[in-house]
Order: structure tokens, then sequence, then C-alpha cells
């Protein structure tokens, strides 16, 4: 569907709900349920056969959209010249290592402009586009059907461009969506101001989230007023897409269904969720440590070694490795070669599966203690010398399904 | 002292330093669940919260402390409770946290996680929740909630955090919620806290805790004393 519009400020004074309103009624797309501070939004006509909560289940997932747009999708040149023609500037995503921002890591695409808002960098003056691999702690171990702990987050951000810029950047996105072939029927939205704080800068951010057939797949946020110590207040307009659930929404099946062979079919989703997140930590230099941005590698490699000692399948896992590297190659550039990349994670994968047999060895000989930092075969000679009985140390390593290698 | 709830007064990591570590320290297996809902906040200022409870948490020695973070409390009965050692409630504005906790339902499964040996740690406004009521902190009731009945697992007594004698409103609030309620506030300064089992609270920490009780007389709590929790 093709739906020019443009907004017309009558009053001369730009105003984010009136501007919001007009960009929606254009599109089709009407209020369907209001309390005052949070607004559902939803297309005209097909408004009550979509009266239903985000959290449904997909359609998509037994009838993909467009499988063969989900080929072209998968190409990082695709998103790239579509928003270079429609005149945003294409950035480099910066490093998932953040040294010198307000997280540790970079956990959502605007910090690409994070020196600007924070440092009070120059404005700069076109709109910026950029792909940024993001790390989302709170997903770790809670991995599922288009949830993941690191998603490719695709941005499109203006600064102090003005309400109806943000709208305009927002109608670019659903040019988008219509020639991937998404019907504008399919989609839901949720309109609501939060607050947050980053760094020590509050701000209330006015938003939009975007959901197609029940997913949310990004939303659009203007910030306005976003404190500045040596000048005015800056207005951000930050419209984020989640790659992958996009990718998903256009394929079909499953989230994790696209690395995949036989062999790798089987594994659970926080078993990938665990490989896809620690690939991009070790391949963009993080090693694992008890503090700090090495404490989530650490964390990561528990969880996976959690998941390769309770029965999951560790066929394929090394070919996992190998695909998710190319994956978040082709995004960003990882600076450690993938083979000491995997050998990080292999090495603290079995620091962690000897943590753990140290651990269940405890409950029967309570003064074991021995460097858990070896190979496990070295460490089971070790324990020799100690008052553990060896074949309760080969019965336990069997029941974590043998040593990892 | 079999501690089921360790209660932050507030203050900076350094303020709270050996109050955490004894938390830590009093933790048979090191995982933790952080809820820092109390703040709002977007993902990426979720992302800071979970930087600084990593922080503190992790300073005390090499050994390693799993911590998982909830910000939607109506997946925690997903999250299999039981297989933390401990819940720990960060601060922000109570009035938010405990309606978040009431409308998600959490209240009850605290309720059974703690009956059946976890430990919470409650920082500030989670601190503040477990108490009876948490009208000792109106000036924090800036959306209209309507929930102000605490978790009630300190008998009778309410909290407030941060307390500062010199601050004139702090006390103004306690003098209007003791006629009120007609029930004793303990007071916790900054770099205070109070561990509770089943029967007493004590007083931890170097800075004078106060218990003001509705007939007006005030009581120091200090370091290592205990009172009875009915």
């Amino acid at each position: 569907m093709n739906c020019e519009y443009e907004i017309k400020d009558n009053s001369g004074v730009s105003d984010y709900n009136r501007v919001k309103t007009v960009f929606f009624r254009n599109l089709g797309i009407v209020p369907i349920k209001s309390d005052g501070q949070i607004e559902m939004l939803s297309f005209e006509e097909g408004a009550s056969s979509q009266d239903k909560t985000p959290d449904s289940d997909f359609p998509f997932v037994e009838h993909p959209l467009n499988s063969e747009a989900a080929k072209i999708f998968a190409k990082p040149e695709f998103l790239k010249n579509y928003f270079e023609n429609e005149g945003f500037e294409t950035h480099t995503p910066r490093r998932i290592v953040n040294r010198d921002g307000s997280t540790l890591f970079i956990s959502a695409g605007v910090q690409r402009l994070e020196r600007i808002y924070m440092n009070e960098e120059p404005v700069p003056s076109r709109g910026i586009y950029v792909a940024q691999p993001v790390f989302r702690t709170q997903y770790v171990g809670q991995a599922g059907e288009g949830f993941s702990s690191s998603f490719v987050n695709v941005c499109i951000e203006s600064v102090n461009k003005g309400v109806e810029t943000h709208f305009q950047n927002l109608q670019k996105i659903f040019t988008l969506f219509d020639n991937l072939g998404l019907d504008r029927k399919g989609f839901q939205f949720i309109s609501d101001q939060q607050e947050s704080v980053w760094g020590e800068h509050k701000h209330v951010q006015k938003r939009v989230k975007i959901f197609f057939q029940g997913l949310e797949i990004g939303d659009a946020i203007l910030i306005e007023g976003f404190p500045q110590k040596t000048r005015e207040s800056l207005e951000i307009s930050d419209i984020g897409l989640g790659y992958e659930r996009i990718k998903w929404i256009l394929k079909g099946g499953s989230y994790w269904g696209d690395t995949i062979d036989a062999s790798q079919e089987n594994h659970t989703h926080n078993t990938k969720d665990a490989i896809k997140t620690l690939t991009l930590l070790a391949g963009s230099g993080v090693v694992p440590h008890y503090k700090n941005h090495g404490y989530r590698f650490r964390l990561l490699s528990k969880k996976l070694v959690e998941e390769l000692t309770t029965g999951e399948s560790r066929v394929g896992i090394n070919d996992l490795f190998s695909y998710y590297y190319k994956y978040w190659n082709g995004w960003t550039n990882l600076e450690v070669a993938e083979n000491i990349s995997l050998q990080r994670i292999q090495d603290e994968n079995v620091r962690n599966f000897n943590n753990e047999l140290i651990s269940r060895l405890k409950i029967f000989y309570e003064g074991v203690d021995v460097d858990i930092n070896r190979p496990t075969n070295q460490l089971v000679k070790l324990l020799r010398g100690t008052p553990a009985d060896s074949n309760k140390v080969q019965g336990i390593i069997n029941d974590m399904g043998g040593q990892l290698l | 002292m079999k501690v089921k709830l360790f209660l932050s007064g507030g203050g900076s990591e350094k303020d709270s330093y050996d109050f955490d570590n004894k938390f830590i320290n009093s933790l048979k297996l090191r995982k933790i669940l952080y809820v820092p809902v109390a703040m709002e906040r977007d993902k990426q200022g979720y992302e800071s919260c979970y930087d600084w409870i990593t922080s503190s948490l992790t300073q005390f020695d090499k050994n390693f402390v799993e911590i998982s973070m909830c910000t939607e409390l109506d997946e925690i009965s997903n999250m299999k409770l039981n297989a933390f050692s401990a819940i720990y409630f960060g601060g922000g504005n109570t009035y938010r946290l405990l309606a978040k906790i009431y409308s998600s339902g959490l209240n009850k499964l605290l309720l059974k996680y703690i009956k059946n040996g976890g430990i919470c740690y409650g920082g500030s406004a989670g601190a503040i929740i477990m108490g009876k009521s948490i009208e000792t902190v109106p000036e924090e009731n800036d959306k209209s909630y309507t929930f102000t009945d605490g978790l009630g697992l300190l008998g009778n007594f309410s909290l407030i955090c941060h307390f500062d004698k010199s601050v004139e409103d702090k006390k103004k609030n306690i003098e209007k919620f003791l006629i009120k309620h007609r029930t004793p506030i303990i007071a916790l300064p900054e770099g205070s806290g109070l561990l509770v089992d089943d029967e007493k609270i004590q007083m931890f920490g170097r800075s004078e805790s106060i218990i003001f009780y509705p007939d007006g007389e005030q009581k120091k709590f200090l370091h290592e004393q205990e009172i009875n929790l009915n």
C-alpha cells in the first residue's frame, strides 16, 4: 500500500500528540483503546480483528510473510542501501564494549550518539543509519522465540530536527515495511511515555511501540529536552527495529531456525543464545573475569555449561560458534580472530565445568578444593591427592555428560 | 540468627559495603535475582542498573556471584524463584515498586519463598515495602498509587530510609504517620541496615538509627541491638 502523506502544522506550533495523530490518521490507523496515558492503535479496517493483546500467538510462524524478502533482508547491504537512498548517513556500529559510556556494553542503537548527548560533541547535520549489535543482560538465561540477549538493533537517529522529521522518519520505516510486503493491517501500536535516566541525565521519552501480528518489532522514541551543560537541551529522534524479529516474521518457523543443520536443531534456545552472545563478546575482545565486562562472559559461559551438563546435546556446538562468528562479522568488525575467540570460550567453559564438578564433590567431601583453571583431565589427576574417591569423581563427570572437549 | 531479610537504609556502594558484604557471605549459593523496577527506566537504563548491582555485589572476593535481572514481574513465576538463594529489590520509588508487586501477584510468591527459607534484600524502597505501611514516604506517591500496605514482614514496624534527622520534611512525615497509623517507625540513615529473622530485628551499622513510637517516645537503635518483632 502506498500511503504518502504530509503533516501540516495548522496552528504554527509543533505538538507531538497532534503530529502523531495526523501521522497515524494518514496511514488509516486509529486509536482503539486509551486509558489517558497509554493508547493502543490499529489499522482502521482491521481494528476489530486486530484487537488482541500483543502477546498472543504469532500467525507468521506457520504462515511466513515473504520468504523471498527474507533472503534479501538477510544481507546487511539491503538496509544500508535503503536508508542511504532515503537520505541517511550510514555510521559503522560501535564496539559492543562501551569503555567510556553510560553502560558497560552497548544495549541500544541510540548509543551510537552517546558522545553527542553525553559528552556534548557536535550534533550531526544529517540523519544517521546504524545497524548496531547490542547486548541486553536481562535476557541471559531467558532466551526464547523472539528473545535473545544479543541482536542487531537497526536504527535511524536524528538530533534537533523536530517532531515532523521524527514522524517522517517513521514514515520511511513504513515504506520499508511496504517494500518487504508487510500488510499494514497486521500492525498495532502502543503509544505512551516513560521516564528514564542515561548516566545522570533524567529525561522523558515519548514512545510508539510497533507490533506486527502481536510481536513487538521496534519503537519510535522522541526525547525532548535531553539536558546538556554547555548548550541547549537536545531533541533526539530514535527509531529502532529488532532486525532478527523482522527476519523471523518474513521467514516464519523458529526465531532461532536459520542457523541450522539437523545436528544443531535440537539445541535449546538458551544454548544458542549463550553461544551467540559469547561469540560477540569474545570476538570483541572481552575476556572472562569475576567483575566488570568479563563478568558477563563468565555468566554466559556458566549458563551454557549448565545447559551442556544437564542433558543438552553437544553435537554441532563448535559449528554454532563458527556460524555466529560469521554472523556478527557481517555486521561489525570483530577484532579477535575466530580461533582465538573460540579458544577463550572453550577455556572458560572448561573452567565453569570444573567449578561445577568441585561444587558437586563438596557435597560428599567438604574440604576438597583445587585450582579449577586447567583442563578437566588435569584437574582429575590433582583430585587423586585429595580425599575424593576417584570413582565418585568419574561418576559425577558422567552425570554431567562427560568432560567438555 | 537465621536472617531472612536484609534491609538497607540506602546510600552509595561505599556506604553499604559492610552490610552488602554480610549479605553476600550469608548466601550458601551465590545466585541472586535482582529486581530493579522501583526505578522507571528503559532498556538502556536497566542495563545501567545491572552494571551497578554487579559492581556492588562482586567487590568482596573472587567467588562468582550469579545475578539475574528481572524487569517484568509477571514473568517471575516462570523463573523458578526457588532456584535463587536471594531476591534483591533495588531502590527507587516505593509506591511504584509496591504497586508492581501487588498487581503482578508477586507478594504471594514472595511470602511463600521467604517462608521456605529464601532470603530477601531490600535497598531503600526495596526495604520500605517490607514494613507494615509505606506511607512513611508520602512524597513518593507521584502517580496516585493506591497500594499503601507493605508486605508486613516487620510486625507492626514501618521503615524510613536515607534518614537524616536534620531534614524537617522527614520529621513531619513521621509525625503525620504516627498520628494516622499509631504504629512505630524505624528510621534508618544511609550506611545502616536491619537483619530480620522470624522473631527479631537486629540493627547493623555505625550510623545511629531511631525508633519513633506513637506515644512520642524515641529510642536510639544501635549496632547489634535487637528488638522483638511482636
